[in-house]
C-alpha cells in the first residue's frame, strides 16, 4: 500500500515538472512541432531596355525536391512516384546516393528543375503518398528577347555554400548574379525575401496560416509573417531597336561592336561574340555545359567589349596626332618625308600598309590615308611620355569604370613601363615608331576606344560609360540615376580637337578616305579605320561617330581576324549606322553603295 | 447465499470508476474531433473511436453488473475452468495466422478479443482461489513453485505473442497477492531484487556508453547490502540475497553481448526511449511536448495541438492519457491519478474488511491489476516507464481492456458488497 501511494505520488511530482515547471519549455515545443516559417523568395528585378521593353523577366517554375530524410522504408513508393513522374529511378537513386554522401546534412536534392503541369498535378493530389516529394515554386530568369546582350545582362546561378556562410540573407536555392548586369547590381535586383509563418501537420501537410504566435512574448524567435519585396527594376541604356540591329549585322564569328552616345556615356548597345545560351545557367548548369564553355578557345563566356584587349592599330593614329600637334612636334600642315611604302629607320625597314606609298603628305592625309610613314616620322620625335599623356587625356590605359564586372585595364606605355618591360635602355626607338601606329606594346579594349572617339565626338569632355540609366523600385521611386554629365577637360585643345573631327569625316567622306565604306547617305559621320597586326589574321576595326554636327552615336567596331579595318569593319559601321538613323527603312545590303567601293578601299 | 444488499454498495469504488469511464469517452470524442475548417485536410474516415468506445463502455457497463450479479462463490467455484479455457484460447491465438506481426487477437464474427486479457481474470481467480486454502502456505517450497508455475504459463504464451508489456502483468499481479498470503520478506526480496538488478544493469550499461557513472545500479547495491546486514541473523538468506544479485549484475552483460546487435538496440529502446529518438523514443518525445505544454489547467477540451495535428503517434490507445493532460493540463491528469488512488486504496481497504480468505485474495490481484496498468501506463507517456502497450483502464479505447477493467470492477463491487460473508 505504501509503495502505490509511493509512486502515485512520484508520478504525481513528475506530472508537476511537466506541466507547471516546465511548461514553458514544453509548449515551445509543441508549437515548433506545427509552425513552420515558409520563405517566401522575392522575385527578383526586371531588366529593361531604354525603352521600357523587358529585357529579362522572371516566371514562376515548380521545382520537384527530394527530401532524403524522409525516403527510408518507402523506397518502393519512390520508385511508382518515379513511374508515375517519368524520372529513371534507377538514375535518381544512384544520384541521390551521390548526393547524401556530398551533403550528409540531409538538404533537399533537386529533382526537376521545372515540373510539367501533369508532374505537378500528380505530386499535389498524392502529397501523403509521397512526402519525400516536396514542391518549391521558384522564380526563373526569361529572357524574352533570346540570346539578346547576353553578356551585358549576365546570369544568375544558384548560391553556394561559401556565399551563403558569407551572407545570412541568403538561404539555399536563393539566385544570385553570376556576371554582367545581374552581378553588379544584385544588391538592387535580388528584393527581400517574406516570411508566412504557417501550420504543419506531423505528415507535413500543411494547415493553414498562423497569426497567434506574433502576438506571445514567448516567441520571440518567431517572426511576423511579412510580405516579400520584390527586387527592384533596371532600367538600361541599351537602345533595344539598335541593339537588335547590331546582333543581325554582326556576322563575324568573333569580335565586338560597342556604341555610346556621347555626350552622356550611357551605352546604347554592346555586342560580343561568340555568345552562348543564358538558359543553361538556369537552375545549375550541368558540369559537361561548363566544361564545354570554358574550353571553348573562342571564349564565349568572354565579354569582349571591355575584357578583350586589342592592339589599337591605325584608330591609335588619332591620339598621335593629338600628341604631336599638342607637343607641336610638328607644323599640322608641314609635308614630311614622303611615303614610298616604307621607312628605313637605323637599321630597320618600317613598311607602310600600302606597298606602293602614299607619296609626300601633311598630318590631315596622312590620317585620311592612314599613312604609316608619316607616323613612323612622328614616333621618331615623340617620346613614350607623350605618347602615354595623349592616351590618357583619351582615357586609355585605365578602366572606364563602366558598370559591369571584370573590366580590363588594357596597357597604354610611357617611359617607365618600357624601362620595366624591357629594363633600362635596352629598348629603343623602333618600339615607339610601333607604337605610333598603334601596334606593339600598347593594348585596348573595344570600350576604351568607344570612349576615346566619344570624347572627340563630345569636344573633348570626359564621361562616365553605363549601362544603367536608373533604378526603379516597385513603387516606381527612383533610387538610382547614372551619372549623365559631360565634364569639360581643361587640358584639352579644342584647336587640335576639331582638326582631329575633320581629318576623321574626311576618313569617311574623302576620296581617298579609307573609311569610305561607312558614307550614309543623309547623315555625316566622322570615323577611323585600324588594321591590328597579331599573330593571326589581322583585326578589322573601325570607330566613328555620327552626325558630326550633334554627334548622337559613338560606336568601336572589332572584327578578329577579318582582314582590312576599312573593308570589313567599315561597311559593318555603315550598315549598323544607317539602320540607326533610319528606323523601320529595312536594309537589304545594296541601297546605297555597291560591294566594289568596299573592294577599292583598304585600310 | 443472501441477496445483494445495495446498501453495501461501494460508492468509494463505483464512482470514480464511472467517472473515469466518462471521461476516457470525452477524450475519445477529443481525439477524433476535428475543426469544421480542417475537416478537408485531416481526414479521419475510419477513426472514428469515441462511437466504438461508447459501444464498448455499454458492454462494460453490462460486464459490471453481471460481475456484480454472479454470487461470488461461483468465482472460486468456475476459477480452474476460467483459467484452462483461456490457456486453450492462448495457445490458439499462437496457432493463427499472425495478424500485424503478432498473434494477440481471435476473431469470432465481428468481434475479435485478446485471450490474455481473458487471461489476467483467470489468473487472478485461480491465484486467489489456490492461495485462499489454508494448507497451501506460501513459504512451503511446492506452492510457492506451483504457484509460479500458474503464472509462468501464461506469461511464457503471451512472450511468444510477442507481448511484453502484457506478459509483465503477471508477475506483477503474482507477488502481491503471495506477500499478501504472508510470504515471508525475505524470500520476496530474494525473487524481486534480482528482477530489479537484471534492469539497473542493462540501463547502467548503456549510459556508461554514454560515459555517465552507473550511480543508480551502486545505490541499489549498496540497499542490498544494508538489507543483508539487517537480516544477519538469516546468514544464509542475505549471503545468497547479495551472491544472487552479484551475479546477475555479472552474467547480464556477458548475456547481452551474446545477443545480436540490433536485439540489444531493441532492449536498450525498450529501457531508455530517449536512447532511440526516432522510434519509441518519438512517442516518448511527442507525449511529454503534448503533456509538458499543456501546463496547469491544458490546452481546453478540444483544443490540444499535439493530438489534432498527428505529432502524438497512438493517441486513441497507449497515449490517450497525453491527450488528456494536454487538454486538461495538470488539474485534469491529477484528477485522473486520484481517482485511480480511490479505486485502488478502497480496493486494498476492502481486502482487509472482506471475511471471504478467496475474496480478499482476488481483491488484492484486481488492485495489482489497476495499479500495474496505470502505473506502466502513465509512467509510459511522462518518461518514466518503458514503452510497452498496456492500455490504461478505461481512458484508452479498446474493447478487451474496457470489459475486462469493468468486470474486475463489478468483481469489486461484487466482493464489497457481501463483505460479511465468510
Amino acid at each position: 500500500m505504501l509503495l502505490v501511494i509511493g509512486v502515485i505520488s512520484i508520478m504525481t511530482m513528475r506530472l508537476f515538472y511537466l506541466q507547471v515547471i516546465h511548461h514553458g519549455y514544453y509548449n515551445r515545443l509543441a508549437i515548433s512541432n506545427r509552425i513552420q516559417r515558409e520563405r517566401m523568395v522575392a522575385p527578383r528585378g526586371l531588366i529593361r531596355a531604354s525603352d521600357g521593353s523587358k529585357l529579362v523577366v522572371n516566371v514562376p517554375v515548380y521545382q520537384i525536391s527530394l527530401v532524403p530524410g524522409k525516403i527510408t522504408g518507402r523506397e518502393d513508393r519512390l520508385e511508382l512516384a518515379c513511374e508515375w513522374l517519368g524520372i529513371d529511378s534507377e538514375n535518381l537513386f544512384d544520384s541521390l546516393a551521390e548526393w547524401k554522401k556530398k551533403y550528409p546534412d540531409g538538404r533537399e536534392m533537386p529533382v526537376v528543375q521545372s515540373a510539367e503541369k501533369g508532374q505537378i498535378s500528380i505530386l499535389m493530389e498524392n502529397r501523403s503518398l509521397f512526402p519525400f516529394f516536396k514542391l518549391v515554386m521558384k522564380h526563373r530568369r526569361q529572357y524574352p528577347e533570346g540570346d539578346l546582350a547576353t553578356h551585358v545582362l549576365g546570369y544568375v546561378g544558384e548560391v553556394t555554400d561559401e556565399e551563403l556562410k558569407d551572407d545570412d540573407r541568403f538561404r539555399p536555392g536563393d539566385l544570385t548574379g553570376r556576371t554582367g548586369i545581374e552581378y553588379k547590381y544584385d544588391e538592387y535586383l535580388r528584393g527581400d525575401a517574406g516570411v508566412r509563418i504557417i501550420e504543419i501537420s506531423a505528415e507535413g501537410i500543411k494547415v493553414g496560416e498562423y497569426d497567434g504566435i506574433s502576438h506571445d512574448n514567448d516567441f520571440d524567435e518567431f517572426v511576423q509573417s511579412r510580405s516579400p519585396v520584390p527586387g527592384c527594376d533596371l532600367y538600361l541604356t541599351i537602345d533595344l531597336d539598335l541593339q537588335k540591329v547590331m546582333e543581325r549585322e554582326f556576322d563575324c564569328d568573333r569580335g565586338c561592336i560597342i556604341a555610346m552616345d556621347p555626350s552622356t556615356g550611357g551605352i546604347l548597345g554592346a555586342v560580343s561574340r561568340p555568345s552562348y545560351d543564358p538558359n543553361i545557367f538556369m537552375g545549375g548548369i550541368s558540369e559537361k555545359d561548363w566544361n564545354m564553355l570554358h574550353g571553348d578557345p573562342a571564349k564565349p563566356l568572354f565579354n569582349r567589349t571591355i575584357q578583350a584587349t586589342y592592339p589599337p592599330a591605325s584608330t591609335f593614329k588619332l591620339i598621335v596626332c593629338y600628341g604631336a600637334l599638342y607637343f607641336e612636334l610638328v607644323p599640322k600642315n608641314a609635308w614630311l618625308e614622303p611615303c614610298y611604302g616604307g621607312y628605313q629607320f637605323g637599321n630597320r625597314y618600317f613598311r607602310c600598309w600600302k606597298p606602293e606609298g602614299h607619296g609626300y603628305a601633311n598630318m590631315f592625309d596622312a590620317i585620311v590615308n592612314s599613312c604609316d610613314v608619316y607616323f613612323y616620322q612622328i614616333g621618331e620625335r615623340m617620346n613614350a611620355d607623350q605618347f602615354a599623356y595623349a592616351g590618357r587625356i583619351f582615357g586609355l590605359g585605365r578602366k572606364t569604370g563602366v558598370d559591369l564586372p571584370s573590366e580590363a585595364r588594357g596597357t597604354l606605355p610611357d617611359h617607365s613601363y618600357f624601362d620595366r618591360r624591357f629594363g633600362k635602355r635596352k629598348w629603343t626607338k623602333g618600339h615607339l615608331l610601333n607604337y605610333s601606329i598603334g601596334q606593339g606594346e600598347v593594348l585596348t579594349t573595344p570600350i576604351q576606344l568607344c570612349q576615346m572617339v566619344a570624347m572627340i565626338a563630345n569636344g573633348g569632355k570626359r564621361i562616365k560609360p553605363h549601362l544603367v540609366d536608373r533604378v526603379v523600385d516597385t513603387e516606381g521611386a527612383e533610387i538610382y540615376r547614372s551619372d549623365n554629365t559631360a565634364v569639360p577637360i581643361s587640358q584639352m585643345n579644342n584647336k587640335i580637337l576639331k582638326f582631329i573631327q575633320r581629318s576623321m569625316v574626311a576618313v569617311v567622306s574623302g576620296e581617298h578616305g579609307t573609311g569610305r565604306a561607312s558614307r550614309i547617305p543623309g547623315v555625316t559621320s566622322a570615323g577611323k579605320t585600324g588594321t591590328a597586326q597579331n599573330s593571326g589574321e589581322d583585326h578589322a576595326l573601325f570607330v566613328a561617330y555620327a552626325p558630326v554636327e550633334a554627334p548622337e552615336i559613338a560606336v568601336a567596331i572589332i572584327m578578329e581576324n577579318a582582314g582590312h579595318g576599312g573593308a570589313m569593319a567599315a561597311p559593318m559601321a555603315r550598315r549598323i549606322l544607317s539602320a540607326y538613323f533610319n528606323p523601320g527603312a529595312a536594309w537589304n545590303g545594296k541601297f546605297m553603295y555597291g560591294k566594289t567601293i568596299v573592294a577599292g578601299a583598304d585600310r | 447465499m443472501a441477496e445483494k444488499n445495495l446498501r453495501n454498495m461501494e460508492w468509494g469504488i463505483l464512482i470514480p470508476g464511472l467517472i473515469l469511464i466518462c471521461i476516457g469517452l470525452a477524450n475519445l470524442y477529443s481525439v477524433g474531433h476535428v475543426p469544421e475548417e480542417l475537416r478537408e485536410t485531416f481526414q479521419m474516415g475510419g477513426r472514428d473511436y469515441f462511437h466504438r468506445q461508447l459501444i464498448w463502455s455499454a458492454a462494460g457497463l453490462v460486464a459490471m453488473i453481471v460481475a456484480f450479479a454472479i454470487p461470488f462463490r461461483y468465482y472460486e467455484g468456475s476459477a480452474v475452468v476460467f483459467y484452462g479455457v483461456s490457456l486453450i484460447s492462448l495457445v490458439v491465438v499462437l496457432l493463427l495466422e499472425p495478424l500485424k506481426g503478432s498473434s494477440r487477437w481471435i476473431s469470432i464474427g465481428f468481434f475479435r478479443f485478446q485471450p490474455s486479457e481473458l487471461m489476467k481474470i483467470a489468473v487472478i481467480f485461480i491465484l486467489a482461489r489456490y492461495l485462499s486454502e489454508k494448507k497451501n502456505d506460501p513459504n512451503r517450497f511446492r506452492v510457492i513453485s506451483l504457484a509460479i508455475l500458474v503464472v509462468l504459463v501464461p506469461f511464457t504464451l503471451i512472450l511468444k505473442q510477442p507481448d511484453l508489456g502484457t506478459a509483465l502483468v503477471f508477475p506483477a499481479l503474482l507477488f502481491p497477492v503471495l506477500y499478501w498470503r504472508g510470504l515471508n520478506e525475505g524470500v520476496m526480496i530474494l525473487f524481486l531484487t534480482p528482477a530489479i538488478s537484471a534492469f539497473l544493469t542493462v540501463y547502467s550499461e548503456s549510459t556508461i556508453s554514454d560515459g555517465t557513472y552507473p550511480f543508480p545500479l551502486l545505490v541499489f547495491f549498496l540497499m542490498i547490502l544494508v538489507v543483508a546486514y539487517r537480516r544477519r541473523r538469516r546468514l544464509f538468506q542475505s549471503l545468497s540475497l547479495v551472491a544472487i544479485n552479484l551475479g546477475v549484475m555479472f552474467i547480464i552483460p556477458t548475456l547481452m553481448d551474446m545477443l545480436k546487435p540490433y536485439q540489444q538496440r531493441r532492449i536498450m529502446a525498450f529501457l531508455r526511449p530517449e536512447s532511440d529518438i526516432l522510434g519509441m523514443g518519438w512517442q516518448v518525445y511527442q507525449s511529454k511536448v503534448a503533456i509538458g505544454s499543456g501546463g496547469f489547467t491544458g490546452k481546453g477540451f478540444l483544443q490540444g495541438t499535439q493530438k489534432l495535428f498527428a505529432f502524438l503517434p497512438e493517441r486513441h490507445s497507449d497515449f490517450a492519457f497525453s491527450v488528456l493532460a494536454e487538454e486538461r493540463g495538470f488539474v485534469g491528469g491529477l484528477v485522473v491519478l486520484i481517482l485511480f488512488s480511490l479505486i485502488i486504496a478502497r480496493g486494498f481497504y476492502l481486502a482487509t474488511k472482506v471475511k471471504n480468505r478467496f475474496a480478499s485474495m482476488a481483491i488484492i490481484g484486481i488492485c495489482s491489476y489497476f495499479t500495474f496498468h496505470v502505473i506502466v501506463n502513465i509512467g509510459m507517456t511522462i518518461g518514466l516507464a518503458p514503452v510497452t502497450g498496456l492500455p490504461l483502464p478505461f481512458l484508452s479505447y479498446g474493447g478487451s481492456s474496457m470489459l475486462v477493467s469493468c468486470f474486475l470492477l463489478g468483481v469489486l463491487l461484487n466482493f464489497g458488497s457481501s463483505f460479511y460473508e465468510y
